[in-house]
């Protein structure tokens, strides 16, 4: 009984019942609600104007340059998690490992910052 | 818990990839807050940390073998030979960059950064002995090639090449992880030397699981060596890469991915049937070494004649390996064991010792023959050509003995050495090699790739023949000057011709490299 | 009792029934709560009519919104269109699984509970992008890339200020956070855990897409933002969705800094976790409706010039702290 994933069966009923709540209020109101579609109901909002072509086009770079700077500082941010949990045990040598550790990563925070992928407006 | 207690004596192994690390950020630092238009400084910055991380290198390369941090990585002549080899070429690239780049107006120093990093990447690859540790050095050393390919991003050819270079590098990655996951799986440990004394027993219970993972992690080093078939994006991405950069690519990560192939595979092979890795290298090495030089006959593209070259060149590189893995090599080593701590010399010592000498020397020589040959091509390039088709045709070099007879002569040296002709570096090196293939009886594999480089020869001279007996066409381009370039070249040429006449203490160096597997 | 205690599955299907009622009919209260409280700010009423003080207005709100058509605009990806509510509202409610709300009342005590909870809340960020990009509108995808971009930027501060009851505690499991406190003093008593607590609140503002940092609805430029396609149900569940995740981010700042279930007059501790979760979300609340709205690139360089340093000074010295005291 004692597996290491014990504790996770009751995550993953409250899981289970959070997904059958979310799909059981769909659902319902699918059942109470009319459904009667019609061309001027489904068009698209746009102030008030037909729509000018479609919505899925190019989009601005820099959405995604926040994407690649999310994917090297959300790791490294997890990276600290072991860390900080046996941190008690390393003592300062742990502590020390870890600041060389950060200061990499304040030199890329220093880079990007400095090459201006940070100013949305420029 | 068990604490690592992490001693001076650990960090010497990664010193010389620290070293490349810091320098790296040095340049990442100068490019934002020192905005001067006059950006040769960053190439010395890091022409001068590949030296210094090269001088480390060397420094650590006469220290006993031992394992380091764990297990994790090792301290032997070998990886730190190869380490000096790769700060060479990294040296002679970023040189040979600051004027392609000055000419192109794109001096940067992200560009000489990525350099460094890509090469404490091939540093930290050659020493791994861990599976997890082998996969993120080759990660490094592969994301930051990626960049530098695609680095001149105007253009199709750069995007072309960056891209299929990123996918197929990144297909090929997965494949040698999940070989690794399946090793792990049958063995239940990543670090080589655990892998290696629990496989003889897994591949008794599960042959299939273990032959599997074989075949999966030789494809993707085969991949990153570029071993026929595996060979496909080569031609391409070394022609669209900056020129520099090919350079680069064409003996650095090579180089440092023969290095870990050797590694990983000399424990892989303990407990299946000695035949069947021998057959492999040996498959791959007679394929690399006819398919290269044949596929290089065609070409009038000097840059893509090259790029087929490199691939012969990885032929004759994996000659070597076979002849490590040769069964009567593979018996004697395993007298002494594979995993202590001391060059593998079996009961055959002398054959181990001499494959080791073969293939670092003639790595050696391939550094500076490609650096140098690619450099050459690197100059004669204008900016203006990168739309037109034949930028780097033959006839590009025709009459180049009249206009500029120093880099004539130093192109005539560089194709005469990967051709193998005396007296250049790259026919010692071949001589080595062969010699090491024979004396561990593959004379027919060592046969055939003498008479494929007999046809690789045809080839190389077809340059030196448009060069001196050609006349220059009316609209031949004035090579840009720079005066790194010139000093990389002659630096190139220099060693070219005088390690080919006088290898002095580097054969006796290198004879005695040794390689150990992590304890 | 002991034996559904023990027993997994037993203990995990009453706490998970008991939470996932207990939230939903909590954010229906909330819902009247917040207008009546907004009311008040602006010197109007709030709701007064359905029942007394308007206590049954989100009944008939809800009750409404299901009888209402249901429209998926045209050319919009109709599957994509139909999930993103949700599992907005599946995400919210999942996350609330390892919060301790006292010494027993807990779904689950996952060692890594804080990794847990930091991870579901991150993912609401992602609903609201499938939202925007099945709507076929372009304030819907502008909106949805906004949170996108806001939801992940802030996670990093976020991921961080959380990093300093860890580091104090040397536990990722939110239970252990909670007894530590219990046994040492709250994290807010010490300066670094106020500070921390002050930045994990503000950043859970930005992934909670709250006022100061509304930018992804912003009314005033993007009409409703993601939700602009969406009418009846689906609209009702990102709003539902919305206040559930506020009332368990106040959950989460409540166990992490202000000392989760630990009080003082021997009161029983659900009622200490409840009332600490009550006051922080009306601090949520207060801050909705008396500040105005970031502008987007304000709200950027906030997040990366600030926010992330100062995240990463107080991990330092959190350390040090830790360090000096052995």
């Amino acid at each position: 009984m004692e597996s290491p994933l014990t504790p996770y069966v009751p995550v993953a009923i409250v899981l289970f019942l959070a997904g059958a709540m979310a799909a059981a209020i769909p659902f319902i109101a699918g059942l109470l609600g009319p459904r009667s579609p019609s061309a001027v109901k489904s068009e698209i909002f746009e102030g008030g104007n037909p729509p000018i072509g479609s919505a899925r086009q190019r989009f601005a770079v820099k959405f995604y340059v926040v994407a690649l700077l999310f994917i090297v500082f959300d790791v490294e941010a997890v990276f600290l998690y072991p860390w900080a949990v046996n941190f008690q045990q390393l003592g300062w040598f742990g502590y020390a490992t870890m600041a060389v550790f950060a200061a990499t990563l304040v030199v890329a925070l220093v880079y990007v910052w400095k090459k201006g992928a940070l100013s949305w407006e420029s | 818990m068990n604490i690592p207690h992490l001693t001076f004596q650990d960090l010497l192994p990664v010193a010389p990839a620290g070293v490349l690390v810091v320098g790296a950020i040095v340049l990442l630092l100068s490019e934002v807050f020192l905005s001067t238009a006059q950006r040769t400084y960053q190439a010395v910055i890091g022409t001068l940390t590949a030296l210094l991380a090269g001088a480390v290198a060397m420094n650590n390369a006469f220290e006993p073998a031992r394992a380091a941090l764990q297990g994790y990585v090792v301290l032997d002549p070998f990886s730190q030979w190869m380490t000096v080899l790769v700060c060479l070429g990294t040296a002679l690239a970023s040189l040979l960059s600051a004027g392609f780049l000055n000419h192109r107006n794109a001096e940067r120093g992200e560009f000489y950064a990525l350099i460094l990093f890509s090469a404490a990447g091939m540093s930290l690859l050659a020493m791994s002995a861990e599976f997890i540790t082998l996969f993120i050095n080759l990660e490094v050393l592969s994301i930051s090639t990626y960049a530098l390919t695609a680095f001149l991003r105007r253009g199709p050819r750069p995007a072309e090449a960056g891209f299929k270079y990123f996918i197929l590098g990144a297909f090929s990655a997965s494949l040698l992880l999940y070989g690794a996951a399946l090793l792990y799986g049958a063995t239940g440990s990543t670090r080589f030397l655990d892998v290696g004394l629990a496989l003889p027993q897994a591949f008794a219970q599960q042959p299939g699981l273990v032959y599997a993972g074989f075949g999966l992690v030789l494809a993707g080093f085969a991949f990153k060596v570029a071993a026929v078939p595996f060979h496909m994006w080569t031609p391409d991405v070394y022609e669209g890469a900056p020129t520099p950069v090919t350079a680069l690519m064409s003996a650095g990560v090579k180089a440092a991915a023969v290095v870990a192939l050797v590694r990983t595979f000399l424990f892989l092979v303990k407990g299946l049937s000695p035949e069947v890795p021998f057959i492999a290298f040996s498959a791959l090495a007679l394929l690399s070494m006819v398919g290269g030089n044949l596929l290089a006959l065609p070409q009038r593209n000097v840059k893509r004649m090259l790029a087929y070259s490199s691939i012969a060149h990885a032929g004759y590189l994996l000659l070597g390996v076979a002849a490590l893995f040769a069964p009567a090599t593979a018996k004697g080593s395993d007298a002494v064991g594979l995993f202590t701590a001391t060059p593998l010399l079996g009961s055959m010592p002398n054959v181990a010792a001499s494959v080791y000498k073969g293939l670092l020397f003639y790595l050696l020589g391939y550094t500076v023959t490609a650096l140098g040959a690619f450099g050459t091509i690197a100059a004669l390039e204008r900016r203006e050509d990168e739309t037109r088709s034949n930028t780097w045709d033959l006839e590009r070099f025709a009459g180049l003995a009249q206009r500029k007879p120093g880099w004539a002569a130093a192109m005539a040296a560089f194709m005469l050495s990967l051709g193998g002709v005396p007296p250049t570096v790259g026919f010692l090196g071949k001589l080595y090699l062969f010699g090491a293939a024979v004396d561990a009886g593959l004379l027919g594999l060592a046969v055939a790739g003498v008479l494929a480089s007999v046809a690789g020869v045809y080839v190389y001279l077809r340059v030196v023949v448009y060069m001196y007996m050609r006349p220059a066409p009316a609209d031949a381009p004035a090579p840009f000057r720079h005066w790194t370039t010139e000093v990389a070249l002659i630096a190139s040429a220099v060693a070219v011709v005088a390690l080919g006449v006088l290898p002095g203490p580097v054969t006796e160096w290198f004879s005695r490299a040794g390689m150990v597997f992590g304890s | 009792m002991t034996f559904v205690l023990s027993n997994p599955w037993l203990h995990g299907l009453v706490f998970g029934a008991v939470l996932v009622s207990v939230l939903m009919a909590l954010v229906a209260f909330i819902t009247w709560f917040e207008r009546k409280l907004a009311g008040r700010i602006q010197s109007r009423l709030g709701p007064t009519m359905v029942g007394p003080f308007g206590l049954l207005q989100p009944i008939a709100d809800a009750v409404k919104a299901m009888q209402k058509d249901f429209i998926v605009p045209k050319d919009a990806d109709r599957f994509l269109f139909w999930l993103a509510p949700p599992l907005t509202i599946a995400f919210a409610l999942a996350t609330a699984a390892v919060i301790p709300f006292s010494k027993d009342v807990l779904a689950a005590n996952l060692d890594v509970g804080v990794l847990y909870a930091l991870a579901f809340s991150g993912l609401l960020a992602f609903p609201t992008w499938v939202a925007g990009w099945a709507s076929n509108n372009k304030y819907a995808l502008l909106g949805g890339m906004r949170m996108v971009a806001q939801g992940i930027s802030y996670e990093i501060p976020m991921v961080m200020a959380a990093l300093v009851p860890v580091t104090l505690a040397g536990t990722l499991s939110m239970q252990g956070i909670v007894e530590y406190q219990v046994a040492s003093g709250w994290i807010i008593a010490t300066p670094v855990g106020a500070a921390a607590g002050l930045l994990f609140l503000t950043t859970a503002l930005a992934e909670g897409n709250r006022i100061p940092f509304d930018i992804p609805e912003a009314e005033s430029e993007l009409v409703a933002g993601p939700t602009t396609e969406y009418n009846a149900i689906g609209w009702s569940i990102f709003a539902a969705s919305e206040y559930a995740h506020s009332v368990i981010t106040a959950a989460i700042v409540s166990a992490l800094f202000l000392g989760g279930w630990d009080g003082w007059w021997n009161l029983p501790p659900l009622l200490w976790m409840v009332a600490k979760t009550g006051f922080v979300f009306l601090i949520v609340t207060w801050v909705r409706w008396s500040l105005l709205r970031f502008r987007s690139d304000q709200l950027m360089a906030l997040c990366w010039k600030y926010l992330v340093p100062g995240a990463l000074l107080l991990v330092l010295i959190a350390g040090i702290q830790v360090s000096v005291r052995g």
